[in-house]
């Protein structure tokens, strides 16, 4: 690929900050934030902020916490939602602008759409859902280089990608993989960031899709086990029928599905369709925690696709510790209804 | 000689796999939990698939499919459905194939496209209840009556009898001389007098509507006796030519099934700290079981093979048909007690396994029978004729 | 999922779908430390977004009078999946193979399949699956979006064509909406979009004497600059292969502080906000 004649002017990173449904920004954006100061900081470039909304100026203050250098943002009713055009055509605006070194947003729905965009639009490389930055200086293209890891062929393998010749180095972040740093500017002597506002001259007649009517809030259907992202199983340990419906206020509070042992469906805790082993569903949720299940072979041989495994055992013996990720030793039913008591308080 | 599928079988098999798995493995167990058939909407995909009629001619809504991706067909489906692949394959090969390759234009007409299609389902019948391997004794008697022939008698074990509408009967004429002959005619439920008698509750194959269908009286039209001719006992024998490799690709199916899941239970379930595959004694029931399934179905398509260059396969279809059925059984034995107890448990579908590979060395000719054909052939080989 | 048929329109729509030959990465073989693939003992499959964006194309072909094209980049034996489409019953398919193409990322890819696209010329709707099994980026459709300058809508629930225009009910965020777009337009499907259907055997046996159209560098124009690796900007330094080991930790302390560790534990995989 050719090399862009003025690659050495690109400096600083660029970070899209998100409004999340309207409320409030995201989380994976302030997770964002603190990785773009580490890797600002490491390599003496400038953390710069774009965020676009209504209202937004009841974010910024919140978003300086992260301590960026200059955030911009811009308030309008037409960028209340995420659109494919305007977004991509104000931050292109940005970055012919001030030229930034990289350009780095959360893989969202918003940023799946935007980062490919402005890559193209650019002829740079764009790495998504990644799981790893770093900026490192290769010899081999004589430059720092921002160093973008990410799972490749569904997981099997992690690959290590670089936009060498092309400016900005673009990636989207998956959401949960930097922590977010404690944003305590108060004791922070660093200054306050620079706060530019863009305006809205957008010809809203350019807009292709056009809303029909208003949209109307997703109700979540019952989801079918095998295509439940969360799952919480209760096993022999659950000890009763009570106990065992109580998993359904607990998945309720954490958006997922109640999974069963063969025990549960026999005792008539629950119905056979909830049963997961040899014969009944074979899953592959995000997170799976098991409640009393001692781990037999019939049931666990359905969960090994789970990404996350937690049991909960009052026998720390028990074989499905072996294939958790996590192993919380204590009587199920106690730690259920301490569970569900401590969620209520964390979610308002 | 190529022992690799086609591209094109590739393909079939891939199909009809990811068919079985979506489709039937919704019912397999439903089927034998309650011995109830197929919904009438999943006949109706099957149809639409052309299962019904994978190598009929595509002009008339089947799909000239060779034999080998046939057997691909019924060993998918059985691997997963034992019951359906039953049904599928006695359709296929027993009725509409005998009516397509032996029958009169009048009968390729009326009951050609309505079987390719799945529209009727198909069966064939000999055995009745006094008569299993013993064909020559069939009661059951059609008496010339002008254009039409009356039969009457009584037919046992009919595959599909309580779901199909169309059966290739044997039944006995006089054949003018005093002697008696088998012909085979094609009769329809709804004719008069035709009755189906009660379903078996059965070991296994509950899937199939297994019954006893009796004729009282049955005014059968002359243009209904298969290919017009009173000679029908060559014809069912070469009918179960076709039809014995059918049986040995189900029964090639079961024990595929058997076998899969006993090997993955065994690189998981761990005793003594280890997979109890590590244990030679498991191990080694496995290896016998790859070897045997793997000779099965070379067995198979080479029957498959010399049926489709318009050579004599009738040999080669016992000999599949001897093979299969019995390695299936030891498979299915065997993966069972590699499961321990968990093997005897309905939960489990290995227990189903078991009890639908059994009727394999029954019928359609039994395994004895079919050592009679294989052990007449070789005699005559060997026998120097001068 | 809910499309529903209606009454047969006299429209001649002309579909385009862009589908890639993948490794089944269930049993993907790589090479232990370099993590590059085993492409001998790792079977090719037609990726399975790409199989929802045919039936989509199906189904559109079945309820208005549509020609469909399919169209894949690839090596010659990527022609596997041409003719599985054309198995499932679409009319005609183009293979877009040569040495240059060879390495290509999502950027040239992109730019490789859009020019295709605009070769075949006369298009209302393209059609493609939303993320490839083997890159996982998803990034082909909103590039030959931004290529061909037409919109992309993606996460369909239902698709209505009228005359030169199509209505499309979709879920955006947590919500559904109904949008009107004018042709030509972009659509990207996958699991949750439609079922597959089975293909009919009568129509594996015919497939294999269909005719498969081959493109090259030649037929695309452009130079060997804009394409393959010459023509990516991102390159891949490094693979490492990646077994996932169940960690197993271990978490102590009273119920109360389990009960906190584990919250910890949902909030950092993001099953919980801070």
């Amino acid at each position: 690929m050719k090399q862009v004649t003025d690659i050495e002017e690109y400096q600083n990173i660029m970070v899209f900050v998100e409004i999340r449904d309207h409320e409030q920004v995201l989380e994976g954006s302030f997770e964002l934030l603190s990785k773009a100061r580490e890797l600002a900081d490491k390599s003496d470039q400038k953390v710069d902020v774009v965020v676009l909304g209504k209202d937004v100026e009841q974010y910024l203050s919140d978003i300086e916490l992260s301590n960026p250098d200059r955030i911009f943002y811009c308030s309008h009713e037409a960028l209340k939602h995420y659109d494919s055009q305007i977004f991509p055509d104000m931050i292109t605006q940005l970055i012919k602008e001030h030229k930034p070194f990289a350009f780095l947003a959360t893989f969202t729905e918003a940023g799946k759409d935007l980062t490919p965009r402005l890559a193209q639009r650019f002829a740079t490389g764009c790495t998504s859902h990644c799981t790893d930055l770093d900026i490192e200086h290769l010899p081999d293209y004589g430059r720092d280089l921002l160093l973008m890891k990410r799972p490749a062929f569904s997981g099997n393998v992690i690959a290590t990608i670089v936009s060498p010749h092309t400016m900005p180095q673009m990636a989207t972040v998956q959401p949960g993989v930097f922590r977010k740093q404690s944003r305590d500017r108060i004791n922070n002597k660093s200054e306050k960031p620079e706060m530019i506002e863009l305006a809205f001259d957008y010809d809203l007649s350019k807009i292709r899709i056009k809303n029909l009517s208003s949209p109307t809030r997703w109700e979540k259907k019952h989801v079918l086990l095998e295509e439940a992202s969360l799952i919480v199983t209760g096993g022999r340990g659950v000890k009763d029928k009570k106990t065992f419906k109580l998993l359904h206020e607990l998945a309720g509070l954490l958006n997922g599905e109640v999974g069963a042992t063969r025990v549960p469906v026999f005792k008539e805790w629950c119905s056979e369709e909830r049963m997961i082993g040899q014969t009944g569903k074979s899953i592959k949720p995000k997170l799976y925690i098991s409640f009393g299940v001692s781990g037999q072979i019939q049931h666990t041989s359905s969960i090994v696709d789970s990404e996350i495994i937690v049991s909960v055992n009052i026998d720390e013996k028990a074989l499905i510790s072996e294939m958790s990720d996590y192993v919380i030793n204590e009587d199920a039913a106690s730690f259920i209804k301490q569970l569900i008591t401590r969620l209520k308080k964390e979610i308002r | 000689m190529d022992l690799e599928f086609s591209k094109k079988q590739l393909m079939v098999q891939k199909n009809i796999r990811n068919f079985a798995r979506k489709v039937l493995g919704e019912w397999d167990h439903i089927l034998d939990r309650e011995s109830r058939p197929l919904p009438n909407d999943v006949v109706k995909l099957m149809g639409e698939l052309n299962i019904w009629g994978i190598q009929a001619p595509v002009s008339m809504g089947g799909a000239g499919l060779d034999t080998v991706s046939y057997s691909i067909m019924i060993e998918e489906i059985s691997r997963v459905c034992a019951s359906t692949g039953l049904g599928v394959t006695v359709h296929n090969s027993v009725c509409l194939a005998p009516v397509l390759k032996f029958g009169t234009e009048y009968q390729i007409e009326k009951y050609g496209p309505c079987l390719t299609k799945g529209e009727k389902i198909g069966g064939f019948t000999i055995t009745e209840p006094q008569a299993g391997s013993d064909a020559s004794s069939i009661r059951t008697y059609a008496v010339k009556d002008g254009d039409n022939f009356i039969i009457n008698g009584q037919k046992a074990f009919v595959t599909n009898g309580g779901t199909g509408e169309i059966f290739l009967v044997g039944a006995m004429v006089d054949d003018g001389s005093g002697k008696k002959q088998m012909a085979v005619f094609i009769m329809d439920k709804d004719m008069p007098g035709f009755e189906t008698g009660k379903i078996e509750d059965l070991m296994g194959m509950r899937g199939n509507m297994v019954s006893e269908l009796s004729f009282h009286d049955v005014k059968v039209p002359g243009k209904n006796l298969l290919g017009g001719t009173l000679k029908g006992f060559s014809m069912a024998m070469k009918t179960l030519d076709i039809g014995r490799i059918g049986i040995a690709s189900q029964a090639l199916g079961i024990g595929v099934a058997a076998y899969e899941a006993a090997a993955k239970y065994a690189s998981e379930r761990k005793q003594f700290n280890k997979p109890i595959g590590k244990f030679q004694a498991v191990s080694f029931k496995l290896a016998d079981m790859k070897i045997e399934l793997e000779a099965a179905r070379l067995l198979i398509y080479k029957a498959c093979f010399l049926k489709d260059s318009g050579r004599a396969f009738s040999v080669e279809s016992a000999m599949c048909k001897a093979y299969a059925p019995a390695v299936a059984m030891r498979a299915c034995k065997e993966a069972l007690q590699i499961f321990g107890g968990y093997g005897y448990v309905k939960e489990l579908p290995v227990e189903r396994y078991f009890r639908d590979a059994k009727i394999t060395e029954i019928y359609e000719g039994t395994s004895e029978v079919m050592k009679i054909i294989i052990g007449n052939s070789i005699l005559s080989e060997f026998t120097d004729k001068y | 999922m809910n499309l529903q048929i209606n009454i047969r329109e006299k429209l001649m729509l002309n579909i385009i779908v862009c589908t890639k030959q993948v490794p089944k990465t269930g049993n993907v073989k790589v090479y232990k430390g370099t993590g590059t693939l085993n492409r001998k003992e790792t079977e090719n499959i037609i990726n399975p977004d790409d199989l929802h964006a045919l039936e989509l194309a199906l189904h559109l072909k079945e309820k208005y009078e549509s020609h469909v094209t399919v169209l894949t980049m690839g090596p010659d034996n990527a022609e596997d999946i041409l003719y599985e489409a054309y198995a499932l019953g679409v009319d005609k398919c183009v293979l877009l193979s040569d040495e240059q193409f060879r390495g290509a990322d999502t950027y040239a890819t992109s730019l490789t399949l859009s020019r295709a696209i605009e070769k075949l010329g006369g298009y209302d709707i393209i059609l493609t699956g939303m993320t490839a099994i083997d890159g996982n980026t998803s990034h082909v459709g909103y590039q030959i979006s931004e290529f061909l300058n037409i919109p992309l809508i993606t996460q369909i629930n239902d698709i209505e064509i009228i005359e030169k225009h199509a209505i499309i009910n979709r879920l955006y965020g947590h919500e559904y909406q109904k949008v009107e777009v004018d042709l030509p337009i972009l659509l990207a499907a996958d699991k949750e979009t439609n079922h597959v259907r089975f293909s009919k055997f009568s129509d594996i046996n015919n497939c294999f004497d269909k005719k498969i159209i081959k493109m090259n560098m030649e037929d695309l124009g452009g130079t060997e600059d804009d394409y393959g690796i010459k023509g990516s900007p991102s390159i891949v330094v490094k693979t490492e292969s990646f077994t996932h080991k169940r960690q197993q930790e271990k978490i102590d302390g009273n119920l109360d502080e389990k009960v906190e560790q584990f919250i910890d534990i949902l909030k950092k995989h993001n099953i919980l906000k801070y």
